[in-house]
């Protein structure tokens, strides 16, 4: 157990400790109140016990938040306002119990009320992190925007898609602002698109123009959403491509949200990297360093990752593969098996990583099992198969993976017909069948008439023949490959040192000319 | 203690913040936290020292990148564009005829021809094949036959630019961003920037082929490390011999002795790296134990046995000749294969100054098989998606001849204002031409590429945003593409 893990573990009891100071303050300027009303005293171990105990727990939940904070969550405004009340709070409160305890009763009295105000808002901001900032009021909100949306309540579109757009696009195109025209908060208003013209087409991910927009590098001018705003993760982009492809239906059942493997959002109010799976453990990245097996993010920040036994490839099997890979299955990204001792059994638990999109499985000992259960891998994209033994079985297998974008099928023995009729059934991949063929010759210079030299060539270039017969530098006769044209005369050289010599300083050599 | 070392080695609070910040993170909280847990702050140090030294990147690809792996091929001595890729079948009626001075526009010109009293035209005497690529085809010379059978996977520029017109400081601005020796190279950067991808060979490997031209001197700073720490280095494998020096157990120790010794020098090391926190002693322990693994990966790496009839045929006959273009080419796949992050390979001799007819074709023979192969291999195997490949010289060659031109003989001169390299692979737009020039392949017309251009370009396909890829040394922060470069998009997949 590292330092690390505590310290992660006391940051997650936040959303438990933070109740006992809320309660425990209601409690306080309640019997107070009750005190007051009444003119009763109010027994003074009862009073700095329960005042002790508020400072004790406000103090704790700001302690456990902050280390909440550290583990990973997002700077946004929300996040920094309730930090910053929290840290109020605990001082508040502990501002509070020195001066009961020092008997100061009316300032006592001051910070009570002040503690108390300074709850409301931040317990206001902490439960719209985890619930979402709308749910307070969602119910007095206008119904236009959800009626039309949840027609079935249990589409892709809602539990998959919808979410993502909520948090990265609506701040700009939705109900209050429709910048460029386009507005993403209701189905007719997705399906109408924006002055462009319309932002998607069923089935062609790559055709779309919402897709190409969040595809585009950070810094073109046309990347949405902007660079200062929040950008999709690589999952949500993906979730919304599998969605288009899958024919951006807006009511499809929950049954094929697992086909499609689209990563439901697990509350769709909570916006912020809800698709991107959770940090890896850190245990289990250190002993994978420790097998020397590469690991890392496929971008600084992202959770997902790319992994690649290469260095041990030789040793590397289905042993390893359960004990160092099956703790990651769900950051696993991109894997690269290529040239191990891994058989059927890792492929099978490839396929339930739920965001492996490339495997390279080149060179194993891979067979038509292993590949029939690839074809539930949730999103796999590209795989590698090359200088792999499978048979017609795969053929079934492989042509129906429509996910797929890339296959390799080098030296798997499979033959050429069977190679094209899982092409044909893929037309939306490219299928490499491992041809080394050159690329087609489409017109030849010498087929067309030799362009000759004008006549005058030869008589032009015998202008340069050199005036000296030998060489300056060294005395040896004159090789014409090597003659240069210095103040206006044509003089050869030996060799090409001698040339370098007599430009370098061609003073003592001009006079040796003829 | 001594107090130089103590003064270096103490926690000073500068010190302490910026590891506490790298391990717990660097938010207001993180420092808060690291100040409020006192003496635990300490075991962070330590951890940051670890984690600094382990096998990872220290900065990682700031987006998700499309190469993971570079294979670079420097032409070194300037393949002449107009022979090799950059088509002008109208200079065929200008032989031997002054570049006008339109063209030329009183540019500089080396001391090898600024004495010449006239530059004639000297058109290629080598035929042309249009092969078909994703565009319209692509013009390609007769000595390139076999790099003509991958037009369509590669992207040939035609507009580059350079600011060097030697081949010292040229190279040295295609290496490290900068015509001055003493940045670190290209490579480094990369390995710097994304680290190690296989923890038994260096990240960072170069492989020199030997030419058949004119050589120019090629040191072995061109693949330093510059200012950064010095485990980004290139490391240089030789082609006869061990292929790394030194790398052999002495006659007379074992395996087991050499581990033995490692393990007394381990524990001492790791003593004091407890004791100091200092992470360049964690780095050191990473060094002496990479080494004991290359003792076992390296054999293997350069053992070609394992490698079938059929590819070694593709890759042709000099591929069995330790050295060559072809089998550095082989070695690279191999290289590649095993996730070394970044591979240089260089081939000398293209400075064809004089008798490039026969020369050229000499030359461009040694490298076409190999390198097309290269990239045929990675496509088969799964590998081009990701690996970027660059092929490039330091710079051009004139159109008008060196020395005397006759109608089967001419040399050309150096020329920066435009030249020809190609890229393919991961993230590069496949079978397309970028970037046109004038009829005299002198000027860049369209679309102009320079160094820092494509730096910024192949940074980009490896995750990087060449702006952000920084290092501190004497007071600011250095970067490949110092404070130029623009990401050329039009070129991206």
């Amino acid at each position: 157990m590292t330092i690390d893990q505590l310290l992660q573990f006391a940051g997650r009891l936040h959303p438990m400790v933070l109740h006992a100071p809320i309660g425990m303050v209601i409690g306080l300027l309640a019997i107070e109140a009750v005190a007051l009303v009444l003119r009763r005293p109010l027994a003074r171990e009862s009073r700095t016990t329960l005042v002790m105990l508020v400072a004790f727990t406000a103090v704790l939940s700001a302690v456990s938040g902050l280390l909440l904070h550290n583990e990973g969550a997002s700077e946004s405004a929300l996040v920094q306002t309730h930090q910053w009340l929290g840290i109020a709070v605990a001082s508040a409160a502990a501002t509070m119990a020195v001066l009961q305890w020092r008997g100061r009763g009316l300032a006592y009295a001051a910070m009570l009320v002040v503690t108390a105000g300074l709850l409301v808002p931040t317990g206001h901001y902490g439960a719209s992190m985890t619930h979402g900032i709308a749910f307070l009021t969602e119910p007095f909100a206008p119904k236009t925007e959800r009626v039309a949306l949840t027609s079935a309540t249990e589409d892709v579109f809602v539990r998959s898609i919808k979410p993502i757009l909520d948090s990265t696009c609506i701040s700009c195109h939705g109900a209050e602002r429709t910048k460029g025209k386009l507005a993403l908060h209701t189905r007719e208003a997705i399906e109408r698109g924006g002055e462009n013209g319309a932002i998607l087409l069923a089935g062609l991910p790559s055709e779309s123009e919402i897709i190409r927009r969040l595809r585009l590098p950070l810094d073109d001018d046309e990347h949405m959403p902007p660079p200062t705003k929040r950008q999709p993760s690589e999952a949500e982009i993906a979730a919304i491509e599998a969605w288009i492809a899958a024919g951006a239906s807006f009511g499809t059942s929950t049954a094929t949200v697992e086909a499609l493997a689209l990563p439901v959002a697990q509350t769709p109010a909570v916006a912020e990297g809800s698709l991107a799976p959770p940090p890896a453990p850190t245990q289990a990245l250190a002993s994978l360093r420790q097998k020397l097996i590469h690991v890392e993010p496929l971008a600084r920040d992202a959770t997902l990752l790319i992994v690649d036994v290469s260095a041990v490839a030789t040793t590397f099997g289905d042993q390893d593969a359960l004990l160092l890979l099956a703790p990651i299955r769900e950051q696993i990204a991109d894997l690269k098996l290529a040239r191990s001792k891994i058989t059927d059994a890792t492929a099978a638990l490839a396929a339930t990583m739920p965001h492996l999109a490339r495997l390279d499985l080149s060179a194993t000992a891979i067979s038509d099992d292993g590949v029939a259960a690839l074809a539930t891998a949730p999103a796999l994209t590209e795989l590698i198969l090359s200088q792999t033994s499978l048979s017609e079985r795969s053929v079934t297998t492989l042509s129906g993976m429509r996910s797929l974008k890339r296959l390799y099928l080098w030296k798997t023995g499979l033959a050429d017909d069977a190679k094209q009729r899982i092409a044909t059934a893929l037309p939306l991949a490219i299928v490499d069948t491992g041809s080394i063929a050159d690329a087609e010759i489409l017109a030849r210079e010498s087929d067309v008439a030799p362009a000759t030299a004008p006549a005058t060539a030869t008589a032009t270039s015998s202008a340069l023949v050199p005036v000296n017969t030998t060489c300056p530098v060294a005395d040896k006769p004159v090789d014409p490959n090597f003659a240069i044209v210095y103040k206006g005369r044509v003089i050869g050289f030996c060799c090409k040192h001698c040339l370098a010599k007599f430009l370098d300083d061609p003073a003592p050599y001009v006079a040796k000319l003829p | 203690m001594d107090p130089l070392e103590r003064y270096y080695l103490d926690c000073t609070r500068r010190r302490f913040f910026g590891l506490a910040a790298n391990s717990i993170g660097a938010s207001v909280g993180g420092v808060a936290l690291a100040s409020l847990l006192g003496s635990l702050g300490t075991e962070a140090i330590a951890d940051a020292g670890a984690a600094a030294s382990a096998q990872q990147p220290q900065i990682g690809a700031h987006f998700p990148a499309k190469a993971k792996r570079v294979i670079y091929m420097h032409m070194e001595g300037a393949p002449s564009q107009i022979d090799l890729f950059d088509h002008k079948p109208k200079l065929r009626g200008l032989f031997n005829q002054d570049l006008p001075d339109s063209i030329r526009n009183g540019q500089r010109l080396t001391g090898m021809t600024s004495g010449q009293a006239r530059f004639p035209v000297a058109p290629s005497i080598f035929k042309f094949s249009k092969y078909r690529n994703n565009e319209d085809g692509v013009w390609l010379s007769e000595l390139l036959p076999h790099t003509g059978g991958i037009a369509n996977e590669m992207c040939l520029i035609r507009s580059m630019h350079t600011e060097a017109i030697n081949h010292e400081p040229g190279i040295t601005f295609f290496q490290t961003g900068n015509q001055q020796p003493g940045r670190p190279s290209f490579g480094a950067w990369a390995s710097y920037g994304l680290g190690s991808s296989n923890a038994n060979l260096p990240t960072f490997v170069v492989l020199i082929t030997q030419g058949i031209g004119n050589m120019q001197a090629l040191s072995a700073r061109m693949w330093g490390s510059g200012f950064l720490p010095s485990e980004h280095q290139g490391c240089k494998l030789r082609s006869a011999g061990d292929p790394v020096l030194y790398l052999k157990d002495p006659t007379g120790v074992s395996r087991d002795d050499r581990r033995a010794m490692l393990d007394l020098v381990d524990d001492l090391n790791q003593r004091e790296a407890a004791r100091s926190f200092d992470p360049e002693v964690r780095t050191r322990i990473e060094q002496y134990e990479m080494a004991y693994r290359m003792q076992m990966s390296v054999p293997e790496l350069t053992d070609f046995s394992g490698e079938d009839e059929e590819t070694l045929l593709m890759y042709g006959p000099d591929v069995r000749k330790p050295g060559t273009f072809a089998a550095n080419c082989l070695l690279a796949r191999r290289l590649a294969e095993r996730g070394v992050r970044f591979i240089q390979l260089y081939m000398r001799g293209w400075d064809q100054h004089g008798n490039l007819p026969s020369e050229l074709r000499a030359q461009a023979n040694a490298v076409d098989q190999g390198q097309a192969a290269l990239v045929k291999d990675l496509r088969r195997r799964g590998m081009l998606d990701d690996t970027l490949i660059l092929w490039s010289g330091e710079f051009g060659r004139t159109v008008y001849s060196q020395g005397t031109l006759t109608n089967d003989n001419y040399g050309r001169d150096h020329h920066p204002r435009c030249f020809s390299l190609w890229l393919a692979g991961g993230g590069i737009k496949p079978g397309i031409t970028y970037g046109t020039t004038d009829d005299f392949s002198y000027n860049i017309v369209d679309k102009p590429v320079d160094v820092h251009d494509l730096h910024a370009t192949m940074l980009h396909c490896l995750g990087i945003d060449h702006t952000k890829l920084n290092y501190r040394y004497q007071g600011r922060d250095f970067r490949l593409t110092d404070v130029f470069g623009k990401v050329v998009k039009d070129i991206l997949a």
